[in-house]
């Protein structure tokens, strides 16, 4: 172990901290559950950290491991309704008039709720792929997975985040699309 | 009422991606002193632990020295009627347990290095057992802060520069040996002890299902720790990976993955009877065989196609995933450095090469993996730039995103976007390169990836790749890749090599490719699986033919 390992957590911490947290948020949806997950990540990742070997970069090591954290969370809390009254409580307003902001906040939580119905491995697909904008060569490399399956399976997720904005809530989205 | 359409999803998915409110900054900082301390905490226990050793095995060895000391005076003080010749004997004998593995042998390490170096807190430095590829355990991060060594950070850079140098990189690290076994052996052993353990865990994790998941040496990445499965449809599997178990440097296993996208599309009572067979398979993949140069730290000349193909089972066609495109094309180099130091050079060079307005005022992300290091810029919700450097500030690649493309605004055409992409590259190709070969061609949003393979006297060279993005609403370079400052590689001479058709002949009668299931990723439909017999691989890398000597490599 080294001397400077206190240092280096810190450094980590700082650096990608904001990465990982807007990751998890996009997973999780909640805020709360977020910060708390974003310090899990970073906890396990000081527990390895002496055993880090340099194969892969560290955003791709940490990233790796806050989905595994998102996953196991998934798991240990699917039984529960993820959707609730206080989701909207901590979304940014948008700019512009009241009508348009409110919109703008309706299409957003679609957005968030559909997501949330997603299968964790093709949610952390739509939040590389769609929100994070990485390209299929990067998000292979990231979920280390073909491009071929990036392809394919970003597709798939499209088509059930489709399913699920148009098919309930009657297709909102695309009264909202510019 | 209709479905909002794939365009309009992935617009909203944008919008949202602004909505992230931001975290606690209280609960930031009390997360960063937690985690401060638990890692002065690990750090106590480390030396504490260090020091229990140290004593006890100081401890036995004081006692084992007084016990053959004893022994020697109790011979010494013997009746002198026993020889001079007797007591060596005897005081050989006395002193054989200290020689016995086990005592001074590890885990008894005392807590200084060979050269007896100190380190910074006065303690002298342990020194840490060696990996068979010569790594020490306690890598430093690949943070500038964390003052990573010349030598750590040139062992990395040579993994990570680039995925260009992926293949050699991985053949660098096998090659070393450390115990006397030689490259091959080690590999062997390792990688096939990563199958056993990765198995275990998934008996032990999923117990009879693990039944239904078969090890897939095509998509495993062993040198990294990847482990890949697929899933078995009566006899068959996936082509894809359905679950990864990925295993750390350390032999613990980090985590397992499960795939889920196949599972709807298999079920008992769908398997497919192959119309062609294995040898008829080996025939048809033979013909995407091609003589090219594999850059390496000796660069060879191999057979191997230039992408990945597999066989339709049922209709015996042969196809290719993504485009290809066998022309050649001249270019003239104009050798042009891409360089930049800093985050003011890395930004000046994206405004004035290629008209990247970064927002005034946006601050770059600076992130340092081994001897490379990246800027990235985010802004206005959904713009950025992402750029990449190595230590000495050639650029190895940069991309660029911009908001959604306004309605109605017209793309330029395929072959224009590619006249582009041609155009640009060459103004930074170094010199030497005079002829390029368009490998794939892949839309990515209203991006068009173009990836170009550098041709040298007709064979195209594997691994010394360029990529180019255009952006087709813009018409704008969006995006470039590839070993823009790497000095070009000496070649081998091309003479004495066998013929395609004699390597053709060895594939076909050397290799077995084995059925699999593929996901249609044709077009936007979703059909289920295909039966097919991919091109064979290992560790996502292709069969090859050795063009000299005409043996099979197994990568």
């Amino acid at each position: 172990m080294t001397d400077d390992l206190e240092q280096r957590i810190r450094t980590i911490y700082k650096t990608y901290y904001e990465d990982v947290y807007t990751f998890l948020y996009y997973f999780t949806g909640r805020r709360e559950d977020a910060e708390d997950m974003t310090q899990e990540v970073f906890t396990r990742l000081l527990k390895a950290l002496p055993r880090y070997d340099g194969r892969v970069s560290m955003r791709t090591w940490l990233f790796s491991i806050a989905r595994h954290a998102a996953i196991d969370q998934y798991r240990k809390q699917k039984w529960l309704r993820l959707f609730s009254a206080t989701l909207l409580d901590d979304m940014r307003s948008q700019d512009g008039l009241p009508e348009e902001s409110l919109a703008a906040k309706e299409e957003m939580r679609m957005v968030k709720e559909a997501l949330q119905k997603l299968k964790p491995h093709y949610r952390v697909i739509v939040i590389v792929r769609g929100i994070k904008e990485y390209s299929i060569k990067e998000t292979a490399e990231l979920l280390h997975i073909s491009e071929a399956k990036v392809r394919v399976d970003y597709h798939r997720a499209l088509k059930m985040l489709q399913k699920y904005m148009g098919g309930e809530e009657g297709g909102v989205i695309s009264e909202f699309a510019r | 009422m209709s479905l909002p359409d794939e365009e309009q999803i992935e617009k909203s998915l944008r919008r949202y991606r602004a909505t992230v409110p931001a975290p606690r900054e209280e609960w930031v900082r009390y997360g960063e002193e937690m985690l401060a301390r638990q890692a002065r905490k690990m750090k106590r226990t480390e030396r504490i632990t260090r020091v229990m050793t140290y004593s006890l095995g100081t401890s036995a060895a004081i006692l084992i020295g007084v016990w053959m000391q004893g022994a020697v005076t109790e011979k010494a003080n013997l009746p002198s009627t026993a020889d001079h010749g007797q007591r060596e004997e005897s005081a050989y004998a006395a002193s054989a347990p200290v020689q016995v593995p086990g005592i001074f042998r590890s885990p008894v390490v005392p807590p200084y290095s060979t050269n007896g170096e100190l380190s910074s807190d006065g303690e002298k430095s342990l020194v840490l057992p060696q990996t068979a590829n010569g790594q020490g355990t306690g890598h430093k991060l690949g943070i500038e802060e964390a003052g990573e060594t010349e030598e750590a950070g040139e062992a990395r850079a040579q993994r990570e520069r680039t995925v260009h140098s992926e293949e050699q990189s991985a053949e660098r690290s096998a090659a070393v040996t450390g115990d006397g076994l030689s490259a091959a052996d080690q590999k062997s052993v390792s990688t096939s002890g990563l199958q056993r353990q990765a198995e275990r865990y998934l008996q032990e994790k999923l117990g009879q299902e693990s039944r239904q998941y078969r090890f897939n040496p095509a998509r495993s990445r062993l040198a990294e720790g990847i482990v890949a499965f697929s899933r078995v449809v009566e006899g068959i599997p996936a082509e894809e990976s359905s679950l990864v178990v990925k295993i750390d440097k350390g032999s613990e296993v980090v985590g397992m993955e499960i795939y889920p996208s196949e599972q709807h599309s298999f079920s008992s009572g769908s398997a497919q009877k192959p119309m062609i067979d294995q040898a008829e398979a080996a025939q048809k993949l033979a013909t995407t065989l091609r003589l090219v140069y594999a850059k390496g730290e000796k660069p060879v000349l191999r057979y191997q196609p230039l992408q990945i193909s597999y066989v339709d089972a049922l209709s015996g066609k042969v196809a290719a995933h993504g485009s290809q495109a066998a022309e050649t094309i001249r270019v003239q180099p104009e050798a042009k450095p891409l360089r930049a130091l800093d985050v003011d050079a890395a930004s000046g060079l994206l405004r004035d090469e290629f008209g990247v307005k970064i927002k005034n005022g946006s601050k770059p992300v600076r992130m340092i993996n081994g001897s490379t290091f990246e800027y990235l810029w985010e802004w206005d919700g959904g713009k950025s730039a992402r750029i990449r450097m190595d230590k000495k500030g050639n650029v190895l690649s940069f991309t660029t995103r911009n908001a959604a493309a306004k309605a109605g605004n017209q793309e330029i055409g395929v072959e224009e976007a590619r006249r582009i992409a041609i155009e640009r590259l060459a103004r930074y190709l170094p010199a030497g390169v005079e002829e390029i070969e368009m490998i794939s061609q892949v839309q990515d949003g209203q991006q068009t990836l173009y990836r170009f393979s550098w041709v040298h006297q007709g064979i195209p060279v594997i691994n010394h790749s360029f990529d180019v993005y255009v952006d087709r609403t813009s018409g704008t370079i969006a995006g470039m890749a590839g070993p823009f400052g790497e000095a070009l590689p000496q070649l081998p001479n091309a003479k004495d090599v066998i013929s395609l058709e004699e390597a053709m002949k060895v594939f076909a009668e050397k290799v077995k490719p084995e059925l699999a299931y593929r996901t249609n990723d044709q077009g936007k439909t979703d059909t289920g699986m295909q039966l097919v017999y991919p091109y064979p691989m290992r560790n996502e890398k292709p069969l090859a033919i050795d063009a000299k000597t005409g043996t099979l490599i197994q990568p």
